[in-house]
């Protein structure tokens, strides 16, 4: 039988991809023109370094670019050649690799970094992979924003102690960068930046949106390849003017009665990141099924961190944001976010992937769906997979298992 | 001398039987804090009883229906423990969040429910600067509100002073104890100083320091044993549980002598609290002050490198032990990179995975006598 094809944007084809390449050919010229490269991990705030006129590396992109460049796996290769563990992050492993071997899949080559920046507001792992960096590139600043973990009972004065915490490291690291290599810190740029990253995210939760119409007209694939903008040009103009365009594309496919999988019969909310070297099969192999992926907490959330960001407090926005991210909540936080989305995109079945490397979204994975199957009464199947390492799972299982579940709810 | 070890060791021979049989002898609560940074002289001197959380043995079925098989041990085991009622004799838990793990797993001790008693400690996981200092400071004095609540009376200045001046007293001990340990390891093996310090996590403090006091007169004047040419190690890590002690029996029968550690519920936690000024900023600056820990996320990899040489050179250790647990991103990134820079300074260094209480393999037993060998030649 003939696969069903994906049929993806036109925008992303001649907006985003145009994008994309400007993106690696800045990062290849960086060094050159002497204008400093931050490797950003995790939700550290990209706007600020951009207020000093960096370019930004994303170092969670990387490794997911790699992943669906096929080249993820022979990085982690070279990674555990030098003593790290196998059950680290791959996209970890993914980034040691490309850094001791130079290779850039995406680029000409990989930039070399002026500094390291991340916060742990996500995982606990990020401080190493600084110092990983720091390792290859010895003598560049690294500089973390600890983010304390918010409990579902938070009271409101521990909640501001916590926000305190996390401005005044913000502010250290302004003043930090402020005569940073001669540079100056261009406050009127970093609210630009903030304000810009707001409305990226309401941009972006406006195209997501979309996927509540019934049939999808766009399917998770689709907003997972197009995460780029909002991750790796946070804080720039035209992240909100793309998610403007993609959705006039997409509420132009909706008026047309466009449905991303012909015949769509069910609604499937993916629970975890996306297996990054199997999107296309993915898309194709539920949609045999006639099944849609509508939603994710995984691209879903990252929005949500930023949807708030308020020029005229821009400090105090990041605070916020980190603090009130998805991996940053307690359980009930979680099961609420989960339960309300299988119901809001109305899904009929759950598919939980368990990311076996990344900790901070396997770890109460099992807890949160117990609840939210209780509460929603929607069914779920679990597959173990990972986000760029495809040694740790079987393809085989995660087909079987998932073609088992999807012919359990035709049957049901 | 002997059997006053054996008395340390019934207590962590089952540790919760030994608990629940234990507690039978006292109104105290009994509060399980998650090892490294809780301070336990504040459940202390809330006349509480303050335990480390350790894991325990066996198959880990009910943990399974919350957290999967590549989750750390320490954070399976207790939950294992608490779903299965075998932790019946606590009264609460107190969880930091010094990692991942520590943050979700306690997460899901408070949304089970099932002791009376819950708190969770949020520790900076940064060092420096006055902010963490003063950030901590605050929730040090948060979680003393929350033990005053539950315990129904207030912490009082002076019960904190004593039961700091306790726990310090404690530490001096066993700092005595190291001290025999390093100059003479047939007299006190490390396995038998991991006895008497997992122990720690136990026993009350009063009694605990009777019994320590105790045995250090008696290893102090026990005469002299034979030496033995063994070669010098340091021991790096460990999962965040009782000490490693099948590992530390295998390291010494291969002929090394670990003169020096630098694990969890080790020396690093021998350093004491100051015992003059404001006692919240006290026991917050012990934290600021712990030597490099892998879960500080300013706690630079030159500054670890730098404490591990330091701590190799001042023992006169050969070599360099690392007990890196299996599912623990933080120490597996450290270690990795700290065992590359030694092993380019010269140091020679083993890296040993840990899986929980699998204790010493075979595989184990030969990489760590080919380990002692090659330092011997």
């Amino acid at each position: 039988m003939e696969p069903i094809k994906m049929r993806y944007l036109t925008t992303q084809r001649e907006k985003m991809s145009p994008m994309v390449r400007s993106y690696w050919a800045e990062l290849d010229q960086a060094n050159e023109l002497g204008r400093p490269v931050v490797y950003c991990l995790g939700m550290v705030p990209q706007e600020v370094f951009r207020a000093v006129d960096a370019a930004v590396f994303f170092g969670e992109n990387f490794g997911a670019g790699c992943a669906v460049a096929r080249v993820s796996e022979e990085l982690c290769d070279v990674t555990e050649s030098r003593g790290f563990p196998v059950e680290l992050c791959s996209y970890i492993r993914t980034h040691i690799g490309a850094m001791a071997t130079g290779r850039n899949p995406m680029g000409k080559t990989l930039p070399k970094p002026d500094m390291v920046a991340y916060c742990n507001s996500r995982c606990t792992a990020y401080a190493g992979w600084g110092k990983a960096i720091q390792e290859l590139f010895p003598g560049i600043p690294a500089l973390a924003i600890d983010v304390p973990p918010m409990r579902d009972d938070v009271s409101r004065d521990e909640y501001n102690q916590a926000s305190a915490h996390v401005q005044r490291q913000i502010e250290e690291m302004i003043g930090f960068l402020d005569g940073w290599k001669g540079h100056r810190f261009d406050h009127a740029r970093f609210e630009e930046g903030i304000d810009n990253t707001g409305k990226g995210g309401r941009a972006f939760v406006a195209f997501q949106d979309t996927l509540r119409t019934k049939p999808a007209p766009i399917s998770l694939i689709d907003i997972f390849i197009q995460l780029f903008p909002m991750v790796c040009l946070k804080g720039q103009p035209e992240v909100a003017e793309y998610y403007l365009a993609a959705k006039a594309e997409v509420d132009q496919r909706i008026a047309e009665g466009f449905s991303a999988v012909p015949e769509e019969k069910f609604r499937i909310y993916w629970d975890g990141i996306a297996i990054w070297t199997r999107l296309k099969t993915q898309f194709e192999q539920l949609a045999r099924h006639k099944a849609a992926l509508v939603a994710s907490v995984y691209a879903f959330n990252m929005a949500d961190s930023v949807t708030h960001y308020d020029p005229a407090r821009p400090v105090e926005s990041i605070a916020d944001g980190l603090l009130n991210g998805f991996t940053n909540r307690g359980l009930q936080a979680k099961i609420d976010y989960v339960s309300r989305m299988v119901t809001d995109f109305e899904a009929d079945g759950i598919i939980m992937q368990v990311s076996r490397s990344c900790k901070p979204y396997f770890l109460d994975e099992y807890a949160v769906m117990k609840e939210v199957v209780k509460r929603t009464g929607v069914p779920y199947c679990e597959v173990q997979g990972d986000m760029a390492d495809p040694r740790l799972y079987s393809e085989q299982e995660i087909e079987n298992r998932i073609d088992a579940f999807l012919t359990r709810l035709a049957a049901a | 001398m002997r059997e006053t070890i054996q008395e340390f060791a019934s207590v962590i021979e089952e540790p919760y039987v030994w608990l629940a049989k234990a507690k039978k002898t006292t109104d105290r609560k009994v509060i399980g804090c998650f090892p490294m940074y809780v301070p336990h002289e504040l459940v202390h001197a809330a006349g509480m009883w303050p335990i480390d959380l350790v894991g325990g043995n066996g198959e880990m079925t009910a943990a399974a229906q919350y957290l999967q098989n590549i989750v750390c041990y320490p954070m399976r085991s207790a939950l294992e423990l608490l779903l299965t009622g075998q932790l019946s004799a606590l009264d609460g838990a107190v969880f930091a969040t010094i990692c991942t793990a520590g943050a979700s797993g306690g997460e899901m001790w408070r949304n089970l429910n099932l002791l009376p008693y819950y708190h969770q400690l949020v520790v900076p996981r940064k060092a420096g600067g006055e902010g963490t200092l003063q950030y901590f400071t605050s929730q040090i004095g948060r979680f003393k509100s929350s033990l005053e609540a539950f315990g129904g009376r207030a912490i009082s200045g002076e019960a904190l002073a004593d039961s700091i001046k306790l726990y310090n007293r404690s530490r001096s001990l066993l700092q005595r104890l190291y001290e025999v340990n390093r100059r003479n390891p047939e007299a006190l093996p490390p396995q038998d100083l991991a006895v008497v310090r997992g122990a720690a996590s136990l026993m009350p403090r009063e009694e605990y320091v009777k019994l320590l006091s105790k045995l250090v007169e008696e290893v102090e004047a026990a005469p002299t044993s034979p030496r033995t040419e063994r070669v010098p190690m340091v021991l790096v890590g460990s999962i965040c549980d009782l000490p490693q002690i099948e590992i530390l029996s295998v390291i010494h029968a291969a002929g090394g002598a670990i003169v020096e550690d630098d694990s969890p519920l080790g020396r690093r936690m021998l350093l004491p609290v100051t015992e003059n000024g404001d006692q919240m900023v006290a026991l917050a600056q012990r934290y600021v002050d712990t030597p490099p820990c892998p879960t500080k996320c300013d706690a630079t990899l030159d500054a670890n490198f730098a404490y591990l040489v330091e701590l190799t050179k001042s023992a006169g250790a050969q070599g360099l032990v690392f007990l890196r647990p299996l599912y623990c991103d933080v120490l597996g990134l450290d270690y990795a990179l700290l065992s590359g820079r030694l092993t380019q300074a010269g140091i020679a260094n083993l890296s040993l995975d840990l899986n929980g209480r699998e204790g010493a393999s075979g595989q184990v037993q030969t990489r760590m006598q080919a380990f002692v060998e090659m330092l011997r030649r």
